[in-house]
């Protein structure tokens, strides 16, 4: 694992947005890919935990993290001046080039001194993200950072997984007293690279007509080479292997205890995978919580959605608050992050019109 | 502000991998284009198959060879560059396991192009400030596509290179500033992976492009925007720079800005008036490498560069940003130029 620790470094606020318009994977009969018929789309649900998401044809992710970061930005009463630093974590940014860091810089309206840029991770990449930003920070380079993170957007032809939705998110970092330190742990295992892959539309394979011809792959799935393909089995048990290691050695790292944590936000993959890894970590639903049902998995979203979604219920937002979040798929890549926060400002979800 | 004074790391080696096929520009034909002509290019190198990650991977390899670098003590690896293999997963991930890097590096893709070896040293700088990291590889490069559209496009050349960089403990410091400029959004714009405007099936299917063609980009790079950003910001920005890190030009050995077009490159030297400050270029002969094009223009005039320390100021800019930035060369290792069939 490759360690990293800051000092007086803090979380100050969440948002996350998705689309308005849901697609519910028991009944609906547009979407093909899960398969026809009541059984086999229960079952589905069953084993992925995923009942609704929110899928958006038109808005992309820097339009989400736009409308995250906007009303993040007036909650907590931060100038738009004050924000020295703006990272955007996705694998489906507005375009090749410029950086759609600097493009949400001049719609956000920020300062044009901010430092903007633009990193390419998925299910890993909100912790990615946040390290950056720290790491930054630690440098001298600014106090004040957004975070924006996640993925959108689905194509006429090639749609995404029953199993993904959309999101958007938002989240402010700012220099400051804390008692306890933020820390990382990061691993990456580029062998595994095509268990997560969209196999056309890259430099290696060039995006053709044949990219958006329809086959049945081997779980049964018609899908063609523009959309996401998964070897379920390899993330599987990639994830419930390296999520604890990743974990565990931290906490030894910085000798801390994880089960003192109020809570482990884990990137929501699917239920099977998060339910593995929570049984071996011996943490029940509460201290694990899951937004699965409602959003699916919205790739680097995932985290701050699921802060989001699952922790205003009933919580004294005011009082400390220690959390593990961890990263992992894409890559792969996992990362893992250890922070204290008091006085967290968590937006409502926003629900954005096409 | 975007500014960042560093004391810990050294690059300590570097080397660049272009493909072995060159397109001349042909002086009867190409040259009636006034642009073309202006910008004083004579080949590129470019590549129907090599992908950035495959050029990049050839002088990675290289690299750590000549280097003698154990690659368990690799602590990090970083892709800088807007094309990747694939839209998912990203070339850092990829290259980990290909140059069998160990699984505790720390890898992501800073897609920045042309501005992505400076993020990608800012970067650097930034992790071994606060880790146990010692050793960072970072790459850049482009491969395989070809840049369609407007006169730029026609000088852009495929290659990459590989920096590696190393914690120390030094006198000489890494500077690096960095402005946007956003005044103009539309002067550069480059789709293929966008989801603004995707392709769509319909629009390949009125180019009836195959995998045995280059594949073509659609882009729109405005030529005299992008020297008016050139005018407009670099100027300013190398007074902003000097005047933060109280220095000046003298203080520099060598100049070396982004290879997008020699003409505009010589009037920004030129403006400077500082004779003894050397201008180094890779332009003619590779022409416009994106973020590979400030190490390629230092690596092939390595043979030039005298002995001994020397200081370098760089500055890339494009895509809405500029960045200035300065280090210093000491004990740096260049790998042979590697041309790949």
């Amino acid at each position: 694992m490759a360690y990293f620790s800051y000092k007086n470094i803090c979380i100050r606020g969440v948002a996350a947005a998705i689309p308005k318009h849901t697609i519910y994977n028991l009944t609906s009969d547009s979407d093909e890919s899960i398969g026809v018929g009541s059984e086999i789309k229960e079952k589905y649900v069953k084993i992925t935990g995923v009942k609704e998401r929110h899928i958006s044809y038109s808005l992309t992710t820097s339009d989400l993290c736009f409308h995250s970061a906007d009303k993040l930005l007036l909650e907590l009463g931060w100038s738009r001046e004050s924000i020295d630093i703006l990272v955007f974590v996705s694998q489906s940014g507005d375009y090749s080039v410029p950086p759609t860091s600097c493009l949400l810089l001049k719609r956000l309206n920020l300062g044009s001194q901010t430092y903007c840029i633009d990193l390419s991770l998925g299910c890993s990449g909100w912790v990615y993200g946040l390290n950056h930003i720290c790491s930054l920070i630690s440098s001298g380079c600014g106090k004040r950072a957004l975070l924006l993170t996640g993925d959108s957007k689905d194509m006429k032809y090639s749609r995404s997984m029953p199993l993904f939705g959309h999101a958007g998110s938002a989240t402010a970092i700012e220099y400051g007293d804390n008692a306890q330190d933020i820390c990382f742990s990061f691993s990456t295992d580029g062998s595994k690279y095509d268990s997560i892959i969209i196999p056309h539309a890259g430099c290696r394979n060039l995006m053709s007509l044949e990219s958006y011809h329809y086959h049945i792959n081997e779980d049964g799935q018609k899908s063609n080479k523009l959309e996401l393909s998964m070897k379920g089995i390899n993330v599987f048990s990639y994830s419930v292997k390296i999520v604890p290691e990743s974990i565990i050695k931290l906490a030894e790292t910085f000798r801390f205890d994880y089960k003192d944590c109020d809570f482990v936000v884990l990137h929501q993959a699917n239920k099977m995978i998060n339910k593995a890894i929570a049984n071996y970590l011996k943490m029940d639903e509460r201290q694990c919580p899951s937004s699965l049902e409602l959003y699916g998995n919205t790739s680097s979203a995932t985290i701050p959605l699921t802060m989001v979604t699952e922790l205003r219920k009933g919580l004294n937002l005011k009082e400390k608050l220690k959390f593990i979040c961890c990263g992992f798929g894409v890559g792969l890549s996992c990362g893992t992050a250890s922070f204290s926060t008091s006085n967290l400002l968590i937006v409502d979800l926003l629900q954005i019109e096409e | 502000m975007a500014i960042l004074k560093s004391n810990n790391m050294e690059i300590v080696g570097m080397s660049c991998a272009v493909p072995k096929n060159t397109l001349t520009f042909n002086v009867s034909v190409e040259h009636k284009i006034d642009y073309i002509k202006t910008s004083k290019i004579k080949e590129k190198h470019i590549s129907f198959s090599l992908t950035g990650l495959d050029l990049a991977y050839r002088a990675a390899e290289q690299l750590i060879l000549d280097l003698k670098w154990d690659k368990n003590e690799i602590d990090a690896i970083l892709f800088a560059g807007s094309f990747p293999d694939y839209v998912v997963p990203n070339n850092a991930c990829i290259l980990q396991a290909k140059l069998g890097l160990k699984t505790e590096c720390y890898a992501h893709d800073i897609p920045m192009d042309p501005n992505g070896w400076s993020y990608g040293l800012m970067t650097a700088s930034t992790l071994l400030e606060n880790s146990s990291i010692n050793r960072v590889i970072l790459l850049t490069g482009v491969g395989r596509i070809d840049f369609n559209g407007s006169n730029q496009n026609k000088l852009i050349g495929h290659g990459a290179t590989a920096t590696a960089i190393e914690r120390t403990i030094k006198k000489e410091s890494f500077c690096i500033y960095i402005e946007n400029d956003i005044t103009n959004v539309g002067g550069t714009v480059i789709t293929q992976y966008g989801m603004r405007t995707p392709r769509s099936i319909e629009n390949l299917k009125s180019t009836n492009s195959s995998d045995e063609e280059l594949a073509t980009v659609e882009s729109y790079i405005d030529a005299s925007e992008l020297k008016d950003f050139a005018l407009r910001n670099v100027p300013n920005a190398i007074d902003s720079f000097l005047k933060g890190f109280n220095c000046s030009l003298s203080d520099y050995d060598y100049i070396v800005f982004h290879q997008m077009n020699n003409s505009v490159n010589e009037l920004l030297y030129e403006q400077l008036g500082e004779e003894d400050i050397k201008l180094l270029s890779s332009f003619e002969n590779y022409g416009d490498t994106l973020s590979s094009s400030i190490p390629l223009s230092i690596i092939v005039n390595a043979v030039n560069l005298n002995i001994g320390l020397k200081r370098f100021l760089c500055i890339s800019y494009g895509a809405l940003q500029t960045c200035v930035f300065s280090f210093s060369l000491n004990r740096v290792f260049f790998s042979d130029l590697i041309e790949v069939e």
